[in-house]
């Protein structure tokens, strides 16, 4: 795919990166490996974000809500992807 | 020393193995899988994903070990009634087991652990639901290291899903062709242009493949800078954009063979009901353990014996009519009944290494009944299959067999010899009784109300 060959020059510190051998019983592939440390790169990002958001949403929820309310909401919302996964 | 038999789909795998003993499976835990054993026990993970439903439960026994001389433990998993393969599954059941892959990935990242694969094998439909049924699947994350089966997911579940939504349901049965799952270069060439325009398909399928095809058997730049690190977050950013990428991923049943076929019946109310009462009498009468419900549409007919608590498998080789029956197993929270894609005039076979890997649908049975509604007609004069062949058939499927006869004067028999020479002269009410009888003994017979058709209880000779 003629794509992929433009992405080194975006991302070339990551596709530069090395591959150790991996002490698995799979064969986790050196392709498989870069594309997803350069996945991990660009949407770790979001994960660090949507913490710090959830944390100031709590935090405004905590204190417009009173002492009532702790963060139960704001919990459940975080473990909504595990809990409506199946 | 008792005789054991290895069972040969769990060889890949140095942490263990399945094997029979006496009739009971059990799996060896070998010694070089003790620290990652005792993490899932006693890290609270193993009872947080038995308590959900998400992993198969077992008990640590103390029979003795198969191989003893690499042997830690030996454990009882809990029985799963019928193993089904993913080229047996629809579309929301592939779906389903890959978001509970995910789950179960996320729940182990939380207690230090990971899956170190993510085969759609080591996923079973129990109780309705899927689960892990591979104990031995976890292992401690490698801190800064890229998930190890990330290649395996792509290839088992995200590949097939996509190819199934935006291509054609059907390609599901490269999964029959490929063991390991759709080779990504092979799923990035049929998918079409506007699959490159999702992030998430892009990046998990399209570069993926084109990142394998540039660094095949490569290891880069090895030991000449650090290596580079894969932050937590970042690996919580890829199971986030996997998940993102399968929920993504829908398909509806429109415009299939059958799977509006109960409005398009030729029953009438009566004849409807009166049938599914005959059914239940010959239930009742044989007592079946496991029924296996061949040709069963939605399963209309398939739910008469579920919900007497026989575990049920209802088989049809319509993709749509099966996503049906599955989305109404899990909106109603069935437990007995597992709906499967099956072609009846080939079904699945043994495959795999050594003919091994995977059972063919015999080798998976038999069950004690087996029903074949409103099929035999579809088998003899859609298919040509010859009354004895389809008698001896059902033979090897189940010592007991419902079965609907329908003769030719019925309209549904009419259609299908609507555009062919009728070449079947011994399609009679007589030559099915005879070439049954031949196999089975004909316990009784009733005719259906308001129709043509008669219902027949049999038991094999």
């Amino acid at each position: 795919m003629h794509l992929f060959n433009h992405l080194p020059i975006m991302m070339p510190d990551i596709l530069a990166a090395p591959v150790h051998a991996i002490h698995a019983y799979l064969d986790p592939g050196s392709g498989s490996f870069l594309i997803q440390l350069l996945i991990g790169a660009l949407v770790g990002g979001l994960v660090l974000l949507k913490t710090y958001w959830n944390r100031i949403r709590a935090f405004f929820s905590r204190s417009s809500a009173g002492d009532a309310t702790p963060s139960d909401e704001n919990a459940s919302e975080l473990n909504n992807s595990e809990s409506d996964a199946v | 020393m008792p005789s054991d038999s290895k069972i040969a789909a769990s060889f890949r795998d140095p942490s263990g193995f399945l094997f029979k003993r006496e009739g009971t499976l059990y799996r060896q835990v070998n010694r070089q899988y003790e620290s990652d054993y005792t993490r899932l026990m006693q890290s609270g993970l193993y009872d947080a994903l038995v308590g959900d439903g998400l992993l198969i439960s077992h008990e640590e026994t103390a029979v003795p070990a198969a191989e003893p001389d690499i042997a830690y433990k030996i454990i009882r998993p809990e029985l799963v009634p019928f193993v089904s393969y993913p080229y047996e599954w629809c579309f929301s059941q592939l779906k389903d087991a890959a978001l509970t892959t995910l789950t179960i990935q996320k729940r182990a990242l939380d207690h230090g652990l990971w899956l170190k694969d993510a085969s759609a094998y080591n996923i079973q439909f129990h109780r309705g639901r899927p689960m892990l049924i591979d104990t031995l699947s976890f292992e401690a994350v490698r801190k800064g290291e890229p998930w190890t089966a990330y290649r395996q997911f792509c290839q088992h579940f995200l590949a097939p899903l996509a190819l199934m939504a935006y291509c054609d349901l059907r390609l599901s049965q490269l999964l029959r062709v490929y063991i390991d799952g759709i080779p990504l270069d092979l799923a990035s060439s049929l998918l079409p242009f506007r699959t490159r325009l999702k992030f998430s398909l892009l990046m998990h399928l399209h570069l993926h493949a084109s990142a394998q095809k540039k660094y095949a058997g490569k290891q880069v730049n090895q030991n000449q800078r650090p290596p580079r690190k894969m932050s937590r977050n970042a690996l919580v950013g890829v199971m986030d954009s996997l998940e993102a990428a399968v929920r993504g991923l829908k398909w509806e049943p429109v415009g299939t063979e059958w799977a509006d076929y109960y409005a398009d019946t030729n029953y009438s109310r009566a004849a409807d009901e009166h049938k599914a009462a005959i059914i239940a009498r010959f239930l009742e009468r044989a007592v079946p353990q496991s029924v296996w419900d061949l040709g069963a549409n939605t399963g209309r007919f398939s739910r008469l014996a579920s919900s007497r608590e026989i575990p049920t498998v209802a088989f049809d080789i319509d993709p749509g009519a099966v996503e049906r029956n599955y989305q109404k197993v899990r909106a109603g929270g069935e437990i007995n009944l597992l709906p499967l894609i099956m072609d009846l005039t080939n079904p699945s076979s043994d495959l795999g290494w050594h003919h091994r890997e995977r059972s063919s649908l015999l080798g998976r049975g038999p069950a004690e009944l087996v029903m074949a509604l409103a099929l035999v007609h579809h088998l003899a004069i859609a298919n040509n299959v010859p009354m004895d062949q389809a008698a001896s058939f059902f033979s090897a499927c189940g010592e007991w067999l419902i079965i609907e006869f329908v003769p030719k004067s019925d309209s549904q028999v009419q259609r299908l010899l609507a555009t062919r020479e009728d070449i079947f002269p011994g399609y009679t009410r007589e030559g099915f009784e005879e070439s049954f009888g031949r196999t089975f003994t004909i316990v009784t017979a009733e005719a259906i109300q308001d129709s043509k058709r008669i219902l027949y209880l049999m038991q094999r000779r």
